[in-house]
């Protein structure tokens, strides 16, 4: 094969060297174009790199693939290599390979001119870019695409010994396939969670050349020797030539059906900062808290909201609206109708409703869980893409050309208009202000030293700090223990830090003090307790009552939980984080935390992978379950991750799974 | 001895025309056979699964034991001269010679430079715009190469001058008859091939009608010229080439002497003179037969 592969090279060279001559000689033209246009050299070399990545690659696959193929049926090469002691699927995959070198070469020339020219494509290559999963994505696609091309289109060049005809084929084949993943990957680059499509398409290629391969040995047998076989081995061929395809569009379309039909945990609030996250704000407030804990809130892809228990029992709160395949195109990047939502302190839940096709504006719905949710307001004019709390105050923020040009607005009354006003500060400050202005937050001292509340009605509490907070900062509440208390970090006299509680009677107490950080930021679980991490290493604890338990050391849980060889990801380690999680040998903040305290009992969730009970006073192991599988691609815990009072909702990227306290766990179906 | 090449009920159909209907010969080792047929009878296809480029419909094929399998690795022991010789245009002689040589486990150098320097090629000559006698030259120096023991001859002599011709009859085809080889020849012109020949198969309707020693056509064939008597016909389909009727005086070749002897004994004829053919003659008239000359 490698001779003939030589051969074919040799027969390819001319239009390999005029191809190669061609992508050289557009490289200054188009410089001379733009230049002459009065729009810079690098707009014209930047233009002609995209059509030659883009276009001219797989097309010079297709016209090699084509050429090939009608030119090892033609009779002059039929009489001269047919009495070589060659089998034909050797004759027929040396051209193959020959036609693959010359398109790779080619496509090494255009990379390296574009290293050499454009600064973007030099970062991509030299700088690490190669690394990231988005850029592997487009080199893999690439080549599969070029090798399909140019294996379809060499295929029906060959099998009807025309090029032009056979590269129209190859063409439409091929490029079903490539478009069919393409697509496909486009989709789970938008839609990570609910369209992922990696395998997928992995497997659709491992089908693809495969059976590109066997069916051009097929056809070469046929072809170069003429057995009697008959319309069954014809229809094998075909089959067999456009597998990839057939496999290609089977996989999008797979991944476009379980997009359409997931559904995903839609958390209340935000989370865009911690300091001020609205995530936990329900369990400031008993009566959403009363209400919010008790199930779980989904949204369907097709925009529905669904309220769903942990027995499974689904109640539709906003009712889905089908779109079409090419308005998801239109609308790729705002596809999620529901934006928004959020509790109100007497449990109902505000809905915040994009715009489609159907209907250009936002929608603000509200109701309660178990009655009809009704359209409260149409939103026109400003794009609102966040219901939040401020302070006492349930408001929407919309969107502004930099941070401090965005507006806000409270919810209107029913029917009425929403009066914006523009933040004119950062949103963090802003919102921050009104919870301050509420009453609700407090306010640390220029010096750190001393947090101070005012409430509206004029009232003032003052807390003495037995160390020195952040300078002049806005500690929103926490609710432990029954109070509504703040917890902040403080840096004592001695150079360590200690978790500072400043209770309502007035009183400082200071906590699980450590040489490198507390915890400044207590996550609220349902059950009234708090948890919060020092280095990632460490859990802080406090059980429903406001007691605080001994500092947690994760590693031998860890190391007991999931093996010996477990690695500890520090704080920061972002890009640790990034490979590692879902390792199982390494334990993530991300998906790693406490779910549930009992006297000195603690629930733990390590990785998203176990549930473990452990002795909070002592690390002891006493139980340990494993979760469902989930998918990698599920980095978020928002999204797979819903505590409720008796157990807690995991999204697994396929399956929606409800585990009591007990472990025991509920599939809920597909999701 | 086992034959060099086994042929067994071969049968070939391109579409619904079947060319060749059930094949059935065999060639011992060493023997020169010459395969005359008239144009379309299948001497090409014939040839071409002889050498596992064409696949039988049915029947079985071994060439020195071996099938063929589509692999072509049955090509390594065969010499094939095709009817037009076709090579890569942008290559020249040497290249040919130089690119088949990586092929063929069994290429042998100094045999090809010899065969070079004997047929007068020069390696640098450029395959694109060479004569056909240039081309015939290469196909022979490629089917011989490679020291093959059986050797596929389709008109091998076809576009070549006269000198060139006779270097190939007289030195090559001999060459080969004395080295033991066994070589299956389709000619037109079979005569030329006369000195060399052991048997000659007359492929007829895509069978092979009939096996002809050479011995035999050479002691045995004659013409006969007769007058028949009145009310006297020959049965129709004898295998014998008519030259002239005239009213009652016949002219025909026969190849074996029973059957002259037969129509010496029919008593249809008042007079019947024989008289000796020589080979040539007579492999020019078996190609008259095999193109539907027999009496009807």
């Amino acid at each position: 094969m490698i001779e003939y592969a030589k051969l074919e090279l040799r027969k390819n060279r001319v239009l390999f060297i005029g191809m190669a001559l061609t992508f050289l000689g557009s490289i200054p033209f188009a410089a001379a174009m733009t230049a002459l246009n009065r729009q810079g050299a690098l707009a014209g070399f930047n233009a002609v790199l995209l059509f030659w990545t883009i276009l001219g690659l797989p097309l010079i696959a297709i016209l090699f693939g084509a050429s090939s193929g009608a030119g090892l049926r033609a009779e002059t090469a039929q009489e001269a290599e047919s009495p070589l002691p060659v089998s034909p699927r050797c004759r027929a995959g040396g051209a193959v390979a020959a036609c693959l070198a010359h398109v790779l070469l080619l496509g090494m020339l255009i990379l390296l001119t574009s290293a050499v020219i454009s600064p973007a494509w030099r970062e991509t290559l030299f700088s690490g870019a190669l690394a990231s999963t988005f850029v592997r994505a487009f080199f893999t696609l690439t080549l599969f695409t070029l090798a399909t091309l140019l294996l379809s289109s060499f295929i029906a060049a060959y099998a009807i010994g025309q090029g032009i005809v056979g590269g129209v084929l190859g063409a439409l084949i091929g490029g079903t396939a490539a478009g069919a993943l393409s697509l496909g990957l486009g989709l789970q680059a938008v839609f990570e969670v609910r369209a992922a499509f990696t395998t997928l398409a992995l497997f659709s290629m491992a089908v693809s050349l495969p059976a590109g391969l066997f069916a051009l040995d097929r056809l070469a047998a046929w072809v170069e020797r003429r057995p009697k076989r008959g319309w069954r081995e014809g229809f094998l061929i075909a089959l067999a030539t456009t597998l990839g395809s057939l496999a290609a569009c089977a996989a999008f379309a797979h991944a476009y059906h379980r997009l359409t039909r997931s559904l995903t945990i839609a958390a209340a609030g935000d989370a865009f900062y911690p300091w001020i996250s609205t995530r936990n704000d329900d369990v400031l407030f008993p009566g959403a808290r009363r209400v919010s804990r008790k199930g779980v809130l989904l949204h369907s892809f097709e925009g529905g909201l669904i309220w769903m228990t942990p027995e499974g029992d689904r109640a539709p709160l906003i009712p889905a609206r089908p779109r079409s395949f090419t308005e998801l195109l239109g609308y790729l990047y705002f596809w999620d109708r529901i934006e928004s939502v959020l509790w109100d302190a007497d449990g109902g839940l505000w809905v915040l409703v994009a715009p489609d096709q159907a209907d250009p504006v936002h929608q603000l719905w509200h109701g309660w869980i178990g009655r009809p949710f009704s359209l409260h307001s149409r939103l026109e004019g400003r794009r609102p893409y966040q219901l939040v709390r401020r302070g006492s105050e349930l408001g929407m923020l919309a969107w502004g050309d930099a941070t401090e040009d965005g507006s806000y607005a409270p919810i209107p009354p029913r029917g009425a208009r929403p009066r914006w006003v523009t933040l004119g500060m950062k949103r963090s400050d802003f919102l921050l202000r009104g919870w301050e202005e509420a009453g609700l937050a407090a306010r640390l001292s220029a010096d750190g030293r001393t947090l101070t509340r005012r409430t509206p009605d004029g009232r003032t509490r003052r807390w003495t700090l037995p160390g020195k907070g952040p300078a002049a900062a806005v500690v929103k509440p926490t609710a432990l223990g029954g109070q509504t208390l703040f917890a902040l970090q403080l840096r004592l006299k001695d150079g360590g830090y200690a978790l500072a509680l400043c209770r309502p009677d007035g009183t400082v107490t200071t906590h699980w003090p450590s040489a490198d950080g507390a915890s400044y930021w207590l996550e609220t679980a349902p059950d009234g307790s708090a948890w919060g991490w020092r280095n990632g290493l460490t859990l802080h604890l406090a059980a429903p009552d406001g007691a605080l338990l001994p500092p947690l050391d994760l590693e031998p849980i860890a190391r007991a939980a999931l093996g010996e060889k477990t690695r500890l990801e520090r704080w920061g380690n972002r890009l640790l984080r990034r490979e590692a999680f879902g390792a199982g040998r390494t334990l993530t903040r991300w998906g790693t935390g406490a779910v549930r305290i009992e006297g000195t009992r603690a629930w733990l969730v390590l990785n998203h992978r176990l549930l473990v009970v452990v002795d909070a006073a002592t690390g002891k192991l006493l139980s340990r379950w494993e979760l469902p599988a989930y998918s990698d691609a599920r980095r978020y815990s928002d999204t797979t991750f819903h505590i409720a009072e008796s157990g807690f909702f995991l999204h697994t990227g396929r399956r929606l799974y409800f585990i009591d306290w007990a472990g025991t766990r509920r599939d809920l179906g597909a999701a | 001895m086992n034959p060099a090449i086994v042929l067994t009920d071969v049968r070939r159909s391109f579409g619904s025309k079947a060319v060749l209907r059930g094949v059935t010969a065999s060639a011992l080792p060493g023997k020169v056979i010459g395969l005359l047929g008239r144009n379309g009878e299948g001497k090409t296809t014939l040839f071409k699964i002889l050498l596992d480029m064409l696949a039988a419909d049915s029947g079985s094929v071994q060439v020195l034991g071996q099938s063929p399998d589509g692999t072509g690795s049955l090509r390594q022991s065969v010499g094939y001269v095709p009817e037009r010789p076709a090579f890569h245009g942008f290559m020249t002689v040497g290249e040919v010679l130089a690119f088949r040589s990586s092929l063929f486990k069994g290429w042998h150098a100094g045999k090809a430079d010899k065969l070079v320097q004997d047929l007068g090629l020069d390696p640098a000559t450029p395959i694109r715009g060479a004569s056909k006698g240039t081309l015939g030259k290469v196909a022979w120096v490629c089917a011989a190469a490679h020291d093959p023991s059986v050797f596929l001859l389709d008109e091998p002599t076809s576009g070549l001058d006269a000198l060139v011709r006779e270097d190939v009859l007289n030195h090559l085809i001999g060459e080969l008859h004395d080295g033991f080889k066994t070589l299956l020849i389709a000619n037109h012109r079979m005569e030329e091939l006369a000195g060399v020949l052991d048997e000659v198969w007359l492929l007829q309707g895509g069978v092979i009608r009939s096996v002809h020693p050479v011995e035999t056509l050479r002691t045995q064939a004659c013409r006969l010229t007769g007058r028949l008597k009145e009310g006297a016909v020959l049965p129709a389909g004898l295998p014998v080439v008519s030259l002239r009727t005239d009213g009652p005086v016949l002219e025909l070749v026969v190849f074996e002497r029973s059957l002259a002897d037969m129509l010496a004994a029919s008593g249809s004829f008042e007079s019947l003179e024989r008289a000796p053919l020589a080979l040539g003659e007579s492999l020019k008239y078996l190609l008259r037969l095999s193109e539907g000359g027999r009496h009807d």
